[in-house]
Order: C-alpha cells, then sequence, then structure tokens
C-alpha cells in the first residue's frame, strides 16, 4: 500500500521511484495516489494555460493519461514533477494549436503604473483574481506569457514550439504584459474604492 | 516601463508557484476508465510472454534432453569397450600357446572377436565356410613380424603409401608367410597392422583394403571406396551377414591423416584394431567378424558444418488493433492499403552435430521486408512531445512527415500522399535443433527452432503531392517499432552429398511469429513468413 504524503517527502525519501514502478505494473492503488500526489500543482498549470475549468480539467485528463502511457519513458533522472509538468504543458500547447490566433490585435493604452509590491497586489487581489487576469488573455497572449514567465522558455524556443517568429513573440508577450498590467491597476483602484466606500 | 514588466512578471510567478487547485472528482474517473481499457492490452502482453518463456524452456528442454541422452550413449560406448578390452586381457592368458601357423592365428582371432562382440555375432555356417576358405589357402594371412607399439606401425606406413598402393592392388590370392607366436593380443593386433604393411608391400594380398573413417578428409580414396562405406555405415543395423558381404577393407578405430599416418582414437580403441571382411566376389575370404569396430565408427560424422543460403520469402502478417487513438488507425485499413513487395533472407549457419543424428544449428541472418502502401489520407496528429505533424500509420507503426514550405498544420488537417513504401531490415540469430535422415547422397532433414531479429533499420518513404511538385518524405524512424522480435521455425530440408566436404541444401522453412513486431502503435503486427532456402554447406 503506498502512503501519500507530499510530493517533495516522498522524493527525499525515495518513495516516488517505487511509487512510479507500482504504476508501470500497473498498480491502479500506486496510479491513483500518483495522481493525487500531482494533481494540485498540475491542475494549476493546465487553469494557467485554458480560460475555464472545464477546458483544464480537459488538459490535466490528457495529461494524465499520457503520463501513465509513457511512463515507462521516464529515466528516473531530473524532477519527476517537471517531467509531468512538461506533459501538462504539451497537452495545452496541442489544444491551443487546435484553436489557435496568435495574431490577435489588442490596442494597448498606455499605463500608468501604480508602484506597488508583489506581496502588497496579492494580499489585495488574491491569486484566483490575478488567474483570472491571465485565463482573460487571448489564447495566444496567454500561451506565450505562460511560457515565458512561468516555464522560462525562450522567444527562439516559443517561436519553435509554436511555429511562429522570435518577433511574434515578442510583441504577443509585450501586449499581454501590458493588458494584464492595465488589469492589475483597474482591480486595485477598484479594491481601494471599496475599502474608501466602506 | 521595463522595471514594471517585470514586475509584472514577478507577481504571477510568485502568485502561482505556491498556488494549488483542485479538479473535479470526473477527472479521475475518466482516466480510470481509460486505464482500464489499456490494461486489457497490457494482459494480452503478458500472456506473449510466457508464450515467449514457454517455447524457450521447451527448446531448453529438448536440447538437454539430446545432450544427456548423447553423453549417455557415449558412456555406454566406453563401457563396452571397457568390456571388451578386459576379455581381451583374460583371453590373454588362453592366448599364450603358440601359434603355429596363419590359419591358427585366424582361427583365434574369429573366436576371440566372436565372443568379444554378442551383438555381432558371426553366424556358425559363416565360421565354417571361413574355416574351409582358410584350409583351401584362399585366407589372406598375417605377417608373423611383430611390432611392439603403434608408433612404430605409424613410422612405417609412411606419407600417402597405404590408400595408393591399397586402391591399386590386384584382386589376386596371397599367401603370407607363417606368424612366430604372439603371446598377448595386443601383439597380435600390432601384428595384424605390420602384416598390413608387408601385403601392400608384396601386393599379394587380394583385394582392397581401407582404413575405416575415410570420410575425414582423406583425398586419395576413391568414390568406389567411400560410396562402399558409406553404404556399410548407413546398412549398420542389417545381420552382421550381410556386412560380410560387403566391401573388403580392413576396419580401424583411427584416423587415416593427409600424411599417411595411422592416428588411433584413444587407447581403449587400440584393441579394436583388426577386422577383415571377405571379398564379395568371394577371392577374399578371410572373416574374421566385423565386431564392435564398425558399429562404432558407423554414424560418425562431421562435428561442424558450414551452410551459406539465400531464401526468397513469401510474408504474410496478422494484424490487430492495439492503440488505435483516431479514425485512421484501424487495421482493415492496413490490410487493404499495404501488400508486401519483397522480402528475402540470406545468412550463414553453422551446424554441430550433438548426437549420432542430432544437429543443433545457428548462425547469423540478415533479412529485409518491402512493404508497398497504397495512395491514403494521412492526418494531422500530435506526436510524443506535442507538436503537431502529418502522422502515416502503417502495419510497423508510425511516423511523422514534415513539409517544410507548407505552414504548420493544426491538428485533424489532412493531405493526401502518393504511393508509399516501409523497409524493414533484421539480423537474426537462430537457434534449430534437427534431425538428419540419410539415405545414400540424399538426407532429410527436419529441424524446429527460435530465431531472435535485431531490427537494424526500419524506413517510411513517402510522397506527397504539392502545387510545386512530388515531395519525398523518408524517414528513419518509426515510432513503436520494436527493436527486438523473436519468431520460431519449422523446416524440412533435402540436401545432397556432392562429395565429403559439400553438400547442396534446400531448406523450405515455415516462420512463424513468437511476439509481434511492433507495441504502442495502432496495430500490433505479427509477421509470419514461407521461405524457400537455397544453399552451400560445407563440412569440417
Amino acid at each position: 500500500m503506498y502512503k501519500a504524503s507530499t510530493l517533495q517527502e516522498l522524493e527525499s525519501l525515495e518513495q516516488l521511484d517505487r511509487l512510479i514502478e507500482g504504476c508501470l505494473n500497473g498498480n491502479r492503488q500506486a496510479q491513483n495516489d500518483l495522481y493525487k500526489l500531482l494533481v494540485p500543482k498540475m491542475f494549476m498549470v493546465c487553469l494557467r494555460y485554458s480560460n475555464n475549468r472545464n477546458d483544464a480539467e480537459e488538459i490535466l485528463q490528457e495529461g494524465f493519461i499520457r503520463v501513465f502511457e509513457f511512463l515507462h519513458q521516464y529515466k528516473f533522472s531530473g524532477s519527476f514533477e517537471g517531467w509531468v509538468r512538461k506533459i501538462m504543458v504539451n497537452c495545452a500547447l496541442q489544444k491551443f494549436r487546435s484553436k489557435s490566433n496568435m495574431h490577435a490585435v489588442v490596442d494597448i493604452e498606455a499605463i500608468a503604473v501604480e508602484q506597488k509590491s508583489s506581496e502588497d497586489i496579492i494580499a489585495h487581489l488574491g491569486t484566483k483574481e490575478l488567474l483570472r487576469m491571465v485565463q482573460q488573455l487571448s489564447p495566444g497572449y496567454r500561451t506565450i506569457f505562460n511560457l515565458y514567465v512561468l516555464e522560462g522558455m525562450k522567444h527562439r524556443e516559443i517561436a519553435e514550439q509554436l511555429g511562429i517568429s522570435e518577433g511574434t513573440s515578442k510583441s504577443n508577450l509585450s501586449d499581454a504584459r501590458a493588458i494584464l498590467q492595465r488589469a492589475v491597476n483597474a482591480s486595485m483602484k477598484s479594491a481601494k474604492q471599496n475599502v474608501n466606500e466602506i | 516601463m521595463s522595471k514594471d514588466l517585470h514586475n509584472i512578471d514577478d507577481l504571477f510567478k510568485k502568485a502561482f508557484e505556491e498556488h494549488e487547485e483542485l479538479p473535479s472528482d470526473q477527472v479521475w474517473e475518466n482516466i480510470d476508465k481509460s486505464l482500464d481499457k489499456r490494461k486489457v492490452v497490457s494482459i494480452a502482453k503478458k500472456y506473449n510472454k510466457l508464450k515467449w518463456a514457454a517455447t524457450v524452456l521447451l527448446l531448453f528442454s529438448v536440447g538437454m534432453a539430446m545432450y544427456t541422452l548423447h553423453i549417455h550413449n557415449k558412456n555406454n560406448e566406453l563401457v563396452k569397450q571397457n568390456n571388451t578390452e578386459s576379455k581381451f586381457k583374460s583371453k590373454r592368458s588362453e592366448t599364450t600357446n603358440t601359434l603355429k601357423d596363419d590359419s591358427n592365428l585366424t582361427t583365434m582371432n574369429n573366436a576371440i572377436i566372436a565372443k568379444e562382440s554378442p551383438e555381432n555375432r558371426l553366424d556358425n555356417k559363416q565360421n565354417v565356410a571361413d574355416q574351409k576358405n582358410i584350409k583351401t589357402g584362399k585366407t589372406p594371412l598375417i605377417e608373423k613380424n611383430k611390432i611392439n607399439n603403434i608408433s612404430a606401425i605409424k613410422r612405417e606406413v609412411g606419407e600417402g603409401q597405404l590408400s595408393n598402393t591399397v586402391n591399386k592392388q590386384p584382386k589376386t590370392e596371397s599367401h603370407v608367410p607363417s606368424n612366430k607366436i604372439k603371446n598377448s593380443v595386443q601383439d597380435k593386433v600390432d601384428t595384424k597392422l605390420e602384416a598390413i604393411k608387408e601385403e601392400r608391400k608384396s601386393s599379394q594380398m587380394p583385394g582392397k583394403f581401407k582404413i575405416q573413417l575415410i570420410e575425414t578428409g582423406d583425398n586419395k580414396t576413391t568414390s568406389e571406396d567411400k560410396k562402399s562405406l558409406e553404404n556399410l555405415n548407413q546398412e549398420s543395423d542389417l545381420p552382421e551377414e550381410k556386412y560380410l558381404n560387403k566391401v573388403p577393407f580392413i576396419v580401424m578405430q583411427g584416423e587415416l591423416t593427409e600424411s599417411g599416418n595411422i592416428e588411433p582414437f584413444s587407447p581403449i580403441l587400440k584393441m579394436d584394431l583388426v577386422a577383415n571382411v571377405p571379398l564379395k566376389n568371394g577371392v577374399s575370404n578371410n572373416t574374421t567378424a566385423i565386431s564392435k569396430t564398425i558399429h562404432l565408427s558407423k554414424g560418425k560424422t562431421s562435428s561442424f558444418s558450414l551452410t551459406a543460403f539465400f531464401s526468397p520469402d513469401f510474408v504474410s502478417s496478422d494484424l490487430k488493433n492495439d492503440q488505435p487513438r483516431f479514425r485512421e488507425d484501424d487495421r482493415n485499413k492496413f490490410e487493404q492499403e499495404e501488400s508486401f513487395k519483397f522480402s528475402s533472407t540470406v545468412g550463414l549457419l553453422v551446424d554441430y552435430g550433438i548426437a549420432k543424428r542430432w544437429k543443433l544449428e545457428s548462425g547469423i541472418t540478415y533479412s529485409t521486408r518491402v512493404t508497398d502502401i497504397q495512395p491514403k489520407t494521412i492526418y494531422a496528429r500530435p506526436d510524443n512531445n506535442g507538436n503537431i505533424n502529418y502522422r502515416f500509420n502503417c502495419s510497423a507503426g508510425y511516423s511523422f512527415v514534415t513539409l517544410d514550405a507548407a505552414p504548420p498544420p493544426v491538428s485533424g488537417d489532412s493531405i493526401m500522399t502518393l504511393p508509399s513504401t516501409n523497409t524493414l531490415h533484421y539480423i537474426g540469430v537462430p537457434l534449430v535443433i534437427k534431425y538428419v535422415f540419410t539415405n545414400g547422397r540424399f538426407s532429410l532433414v527436419p529441424g524446429l527452432g527460435i530465431a531472435a531479429n535485431f531490427l537494424t533499420q526500419g524506413k517510411l518513404q513517402t510522397s506527397i503531392a504539392t502545387s510545386t511538385g512530388n515531395k519525398t518524405s523518408t524517414s528513419n524512424n518509426i515510432e513503436g517499432l520494436k527493436s527486438t522480435y523473436f519468431n520460431g521455425s519449422a523446416s524440412m530440408g533435402a540436401q545432397y552429398k556432392l562429395n565429403n566436404s559439400v553438400e547442396f541444401t534446400f531448406v523450405p522453412t515455415m516462420r512463424f511469429a513468437l511476439s509481434s513486431i511492433n507495441r504502442n502503435a495502432p496495430v500490433k503486427t505479427n509477421e509470419s513468413s514461407f521461405g524457400l532456402a537455397g544453399g552451400v554447406m560445407v563440412n569440417f
């Protein structure tokens, strides 16, 4: 029987390998435990790449099926979480390609940014509000923003992955940032007004 | 602005890093259902492994049984030889009396050997006839000179003398001087060998004499001699009387080397050096029993032989749906679209005789399979890295086709291909156990075995018609193709012996799949083939 604890604990105790081997042997309990361990973080990844929960769940489902299908290809070296995350991102990109609209043109106004720390903004708005902002971006902007900012990919790599030019990737990222900045400011203003009214 | 943008990046990074969300329970239920479907496949795979393991175990058991039988037979022969030797020794005391003339010596030999070999016992009539012949002076008599050891004989026989001289000897009656008294069987043996030498020198010995084991590569013997010896060896199960009417020769448990020296096989066998057989035409009538010497040496074949062969193959494949994920992944489509164009196997095989009629064969083969694929529609699908490309499916597996000049396809896009070709190359290592039925120069050799086949190349070549002309795409990476697969084989070979060294072989072989050639592909393919292998075998 596999006892699920935190992923870090499992990795440090080298129990993760046994859990993976259990999955490779077709042990359903091991597969369920592995799913439970990974799903909170992986679902967050899927949410970032989609604009609603249903789409995110579809990506998550396809991603985990692939994880179990290609688990034998995992070399037991490097971060297992990173390997699973990559599969989730690839599934998200696959979904994105089928609904691709990479060249959406959005008017970006010059935005005056109020200087506040990240912690303050997160405290004021909450992660769910920030997630909603990302989800409201167009698929192209959202994907490039995720790949560049959150996955740490270079524009050249993004261009290769998505089949676009580096210039397009850069301009899309710039637009995405500007939209998000404006959205954050708007939310902050709204939050302040609410506080003042109270 | 740059700083602001950096702040935005940092803001979202920090917000999302530690945040976790849980999906609905429906997600796991769907995954669970999907895994159930795949489990059916994995059970089938498990049985395949069991089948393979059972086959290996069976062949190993058969091989071990044959080896044990071979060792057992050999031990029995050695025990018999030892018994014979001990009996000879016991007879020594009885034969210490003087043998006053050649007739006496021959008669004594007959008596001794007949007693020592119950299974080869001469019947009384034959013995009586022998005695008559001896009395009438027709018996070739044994030279009396005593040679104390076998090596002395070897020196005296000399290079190339024996066979050449023997074959040239006229079939005339002879007279051999009387012998001195011998007081041991060993002495008699030595004496007889010396007698051969003397008779050869004087050309007085009637008939031809041969050293047994002609087939060991003595080029000096005539084809007639060889044929006679072959026939004799093959008919060893007949009653001894029939032996005695065969060719005249002296049986010797040894080997005539190319230099003409006699090399006895073992110290034990030195005791069984002699046995004369009468000529068929009755000229020679020295009728010492053949005894065990023939029995022991008959059927002794070359330990090793090398066969080079080429085999055109007729291939058929059995397709089963394995992991169909898309509408085009159906086995019926592959069966309709594909046909084998060319298939062949070449190889070099080594046979090793593990028992009298049993051989073990292994070696190396190189096989080629070329499959024609009709024009078909292929669809853009995600690869394992999530990239979208046109996926070309075939019964061996699938490959992704990239069109450089065209815009990247979206999942579900389709394109039409022109006729395509799938080529597979394997190096195989077979292990076959064979049984040899021999009749004259012809042999029938049924065999049963297994082979491991290692993929050396899997190539998929297709062409796509575009507005700028046909574009050919070649992929040397067929996804799903296994690097190794196993097959069993059943064969019924025919061999024609051209001479002692060379044989022609024709081996119709049925090969059947023990494992599929692919996995994790839309279909699982099990290949069977029927090959007509023709080749040349060289015996060593």
